[in-house]
């Protein structure tokens, strides 16, 4: 069984009420969230020198953990993986220009320029979602 | 293609970085950059559709405007269309004898044959040949002139 596929099992049987999936549901989404979080923030070389990645990761993990809980209850259509590797994404995203406008704001020319890539993406992402393409 | 005169996405995101761009130093974040972000970008659409939506406005206003004039236009036209044809008229009835002159002008003036024919003081043959005559040269002279 893949490691999705594992985890989609254990929504299923979170979902019917199984206390023992559950636990263990988010056991391994902790152990992911934590890759995932440590691979984003390591894309940024310039954050390294700013911040102690390992111990953010675990604060940044904590705190998603704690937001799917809040965000994707079991039992309703948002505990699925979908929606829970969203809120990730999101927390992510804002964790992350966060942290390059920090810098930035200190005068690191590189890490302005990395936020500003970010946020150029991420404002046409949504205003293609808001008003469609131009080339409709 | 986006239509003309449209912003693209494009130009309202290049809008709103630079908004970003020359606040985000002095702003101290309560939800992170990245949710003001979005922020500075709805208000940039939103003042995109309210602009498409006043020049849209100007446009229509302007298009009544066009029209009236053109109705305004028209009707000088018309008026001084009446006006030249008035003076072509006039022109040709000072081309008439004195009494056929002055039958025209009381014919003009809506008064009846027998009105006229008392007032000038002339009989009935004389008024219907002064009648007939005058009708030619008046003919002749708007027919020479392009007015018939």
């Amino acid at each position: 069984m893949t490691d999705q596929s594992r985890l989609e099992y254990l929504i299923s049987a979170a979902n019917a009420g199984d206390k023992a999936a559950q636990e263990k549901f988010f056991e391994k989404l902790s152990v992911r969230f934590s890759k995932l979080i440590t691979l984003e923030l390591r894309k940024h070389p310039v954050l390294k020198s700013g911040i102690n990645i390992d111990k953010r990761s675990h604060e940044v993990c904590q705190y998603a953990i704690k937001e799917v809980k809040k965000l994707c209850p079991f039992g309703t259509p948002n505990f699925s993986l979908i929606p829970i590797m969203n809120v990730l994404h999101n927390i992510l995203d804002t964790v992350i220009t966060n942290l390059l406008a920090d810098l930035a704001k200190k005068g690191n020319l590189e890490a302005e320029n990395q936020l500003f890539s970010i946020l150029r993406k991420r404002l046409m992402e949504r205003i293609t979602m808001r008003r469609g393409s131009d080339a409709k | 293609m986006p239509n003309k005169g449209m912003r693209t996405n494009e130009d309202l995101v290049h809008e709103a970085l630079i908004i970003i761009y020359e606040k985000y130093k002095d702003i101290e974040f309560e939800r992170g950059v990245l949710p003001w972000a979005y922020g500075v970008l709805d208000k940039v659409i939103s003042s995109d559709y309210r602009t498409k939506s006043r020049r849209e406005n100007i446009m229509n206003n302007h298009k009544n405007e066009v029209i009236k004039l053109h109705n305004d236009i028209e009707s000088v036209e018309d008026n001084v269309a009446s006006s030249e044809l008035s003076n072509e008229i006039w022109s040709a009835l000072n081309q008439l004898n004195n009494t056929e002159k002055e039958i025209f002008k009381l014919k003009l003036e809506d008064h009846s044959g027998d009105e006229i024919q008392k007032k000038l003081g002339i009989s009935r043959s004389s008024l219907d040949v002064s009648v007939f005559r005058g009708r030619k040269k008046l003919k002749t002279r708007l027919e020479n002139r392009g007015v018939l």
